[in-house]
């Protein structure tokens, strides 16, 4: 404790900064030889046709058909317009009963020959349609765990309209969420991070979020006439 | 060691300043020695040893060093201390124990302490959560301040002036429910401004009370269509209620459904 | 604060004569150690215990079987008859709602009562693999016991329905509670009524499921 520092010995070569400084090199130069740093591409979304089943975490949709029909057939509509109608079969594969109303966010956006009629999320400009399910030529409203239930998705067509020729479903997904704060959990659509659209910003959004699509389905569009 | 910077003199200088957060020190600087050259032989009596020698048990932590006496004896009844011209086998012999040591507590109150304070410490705790929740719950729903009113009286409540007209049970009782009684009340409503008008379609909530604190549900029957400020307004309510508590049940109105839900904030009690 | 001289060791310092030190014998040591390991161990075992956050947020639960009178500090219930039909036919004052399972109806007749104010009771089921099942919006929600006030001092007897598949039933329980609020209170009570339903007796009373059960609305 007392002695005298021992002065002298063998001081050690600065090697460290040389090896920092070579492996520094090498990395920026591997990263620069294969893209530098970007977000890798996406995953595209499965393209899916008519009867394709989707698993979307809370429950598996099976795309049934699109067909453009007049209301009052079970239950669904007025008599005297004309609904353009997807219809699914849909099981719950969660722990507890939802409401069919689910679907609505579950299909993350549906476009009629290309042109969206329904988008969902917090700057959604079109209005939701209605979601059943049907049973017996009534509508109700229930999805009971692990039972498959005929869901249908029903858009009112103006009357001057042609119905068109095919939609596009863009299927999310849920997951089985843990929340970071508070440790608990619950069923929540998987989103991704995403750049504000300069039509966003318009609007006044500020999240930067949109969900992810599992699947796209294009389902050819039959005319039901009366 | 290695380090250490071999032109350092070993004499110590003061740091600049106070070592801070903001001027952190490589180490703290402490005082050095001279080593070399030896010290002088100094005389025995200045010279001390390193570590005192203390008598038998634990020895006591951050002793302080005794100050040097010329005389070279240590000072009197400061810590055990023993230099080597009173060695301590000599100096106190262990039998003897120290008189500034306190008898070692017994075992049983010993743990006896430490269990008493254990349990304290989880009573505080516990009371301390509870008594945090309890204040955090009070805030989001304000406990009930029911004013009582007496018979025949107005009261105010929420923009509005309320009255009980009367309680009056009504002719044809249903048969087949023998235990209870279908009451009827009549109240009057005094809308005190513009907003005391809400409640003609903004219904607040009714309900008897018996003595014990069981409360019954009043469903409005008949409401006024519309309340103007300063003109009264009568609503009529049906309640079932025990049999034996037909005389005894009394009117309580809070300002909202929810609010009688939540059996929170003001209320009135109209006494019979 | 000045060196005191008594840092520089003296070349010469005297052997330390050791105070007598107690020695602690052999088996009060492995005693101590074994004690100590054990409630170590003790403390990890405990951990296991510890609910999670969603446990925490659950329901306290009282349970029991048919015509039990079960009782919290929000209200008591208790199961007075559990049947199966295919379809329920609910009476109202001017017409009769027919409504067909897509399933099996299971028929819940329940009485409940309050101790101290009116509520409102809903009920789930909840099946031997832990599935929840709300109460089915096949029936009239008029018809059921969740739209009622249940008062204090008597005691209020109604049905509720759900639609469950014929091999869930077996191990199926009733549970009553209030309304779930998003941001309601914790520790709230809710009753689990056991039918009793075992795969035996449950395929029995599938299979004599009543075509039209009848209730007024």
């Amino acid at each position: 404790m007392t002695s005298t520092p021992t002065s002298g010995g063998s001081r050690r070569r600065p090697v460290l900064l040389p090896v920092l400084a070579a492996l520094v090199a090498v990395t920026v130069g591997v990263s620069a030889a294969f893209g530098g740093l970007e977000d890798a591409p996406k995953e595209k979304p499965e393209l899916l046709g008519k009867g394709a089943k989707v698993d979307q975490g809370r429950m598996t949709t099976l795309f049934e058909d699109a067909v453009v029909r007049p209301g009052g057939e079970d239950g669904l509509g007025v008599s005297g317009k004309r609904y353009l109608q997807i219809i699914m079969r849909v099981t719950n594969t969660s722990e507890e009963t939802f409401i069919a109303e689910m679907m609505n966010s579950a299909l993350v956006a549906v476009r009629a020959d290309g042109k969206l009629i329904k988008e969902s999320g917090p700057s959604a400009t079109t209005i939701g349609p209605r979601v059943v399910t049907i049973s017996g030529g009534r509508t109700y409203g229930q999805l009971h765990p692990g039972v498959p239930a005929t869901v249908v998705m029903a858009y009112e067509l103006p009357a001057d309209q042609e119905p068109p020729k095919t939609v596009e479903i863009d299927a999310g997904a849920y997951e089985w969420h843990e929340s970071f704060i508070y440790r608990t959990h619950d069923w929540l659509r998987v989103e991704t991070e995403e750049p504000l659209t300069a039509e966003d910003r318009e609007r006044g959004g500020t999240s930067g979020y949109a969900p992810v699509v599992v699947a796209q389905v294009d389902l050819p569009v039959r005319v039901e006439e009366v | 060691m290695r380090d250490e910077n071999p032109d350092d003199t070993g004499v110590w200088r003061p740091p600049a300043a106070e070592p801070s957060w903001f001027t952190p020190s490589k180490r703290l600087p402490r005082p050095d020695a001279r080593v070399w050259p030896p010290p002088e032989p100094e005389s025995r009596g200045s010279s001390t040893v390193p570590i005192p020698v203390i008598d038998d048990g634990p020895a006591p932590r951050r002793q302080p060093w005794p100050p040097p006496s010329p005389a070279g004896i240590p000072a009197p009844a400061k810590a055990p201390y023993a230099g080597p011209v009173a060695p301590p086998v000599q100096a106190r012999p262990p039998a003897q124990p120290s008189r500034r040591r306190r008898r070692p507590m017994p075992k049983a109150a010993k743990i006896g302490l430490q269990l008493a304070g254990a349990l304290g410490l989880t009573a505080a705790f516990l009371a301390i959560g509870g008594y945090d929740a309890l204040n955090r719950f009070e805030k989001s729903v304000t406990p009930a301040r029911v004013q009582r009113v007496s018979p025949g009286q107005e009261a105010p409540l929420a923009d509005a002036k309320w009255r009980l007209l009367g309680i009056a049970v009504i002719p044809d009782q249903r048969t087949d429910l023998p235990d209870r009684t279908i009451i009827q009340i009549d109240v009057q409503a005094t809308a005190l401004n513009s907003e005391g008008t809400r409640y003609s379609y903004s219904l607040p909530g009714f309900y008897m009370a018996d003595k014990a604190g069981r409360t019954w549900t009043a469903e409005p029957w008949k409401t006024p269509d519309e309340l103007s400020p300063g003109v009264p307004g009568r609503f009529t309510l049906l309640s079932a209620v025990p049999k034996e508590l037909v005389d005894q049940v009394e009117l309580m109105l809070w300002p909202s459904l929810h609010a009688g839900e939540q059996e929170s904030g003001p209320a009135l009690r109209f006494g019979r | 604060m000045a060196a005191s001289p008594g840092l520089v060791p003296g070349a010469q310092a005297p052997a330390r004569p050791g105070p007598p030190r107690r020695r602690v014998p052999l088996w009060r040591r492995t005693v101590g150690a074994i004690i100590g390991v054990a409630l170590m161990c003790a403390a990890v075992y405990v951990q296991t215990h510890v609910l999670t956050v969603d446990q925490r947020r659950e329901p306290l639960t009282v349970s029991g079987g048919m015509h039990q009178e079960l009782r919290t500090a929000h209200f008591s219930a208790r199961l007075e008859r559990v049947e199966f039909a295919k379809s329920v036919r609910v009476k109202k004052q001017y017409a009769t709602e027919d409504s067909t399972a897509d399933q099996v109806f299971l028929i819940a007749k329940v009485g409940l009562t309050s101790p101290r104010r009116p509520i409102k009771i809903t009920a789930h089921v909840i099946t031997a693999d832990g599935l929840r099942f709300e109460p089915t919006d096949r029936v009239d929600s008029g018809a059921t016991l969740g739209d009622k006030w249940i008062q204090p001092a008597w005691w209020r007897s109604g049905f509720y329905f759900f639609d469950l598949p014929a091999d869930k039933v077996a191990g199926a329980q009733v549970v009553v509670a209030e309304p779930r609020t998003l941001f309601g209170d914790a520790y709230m009570p809710e009753i689990a009524l056991d039918p009793g339903l075992d795969q035996a007796k449950a395929r029995q009373m599938v299979d004599a499921a009543k075509d039209v059960y009848e209730v007024s609305g």
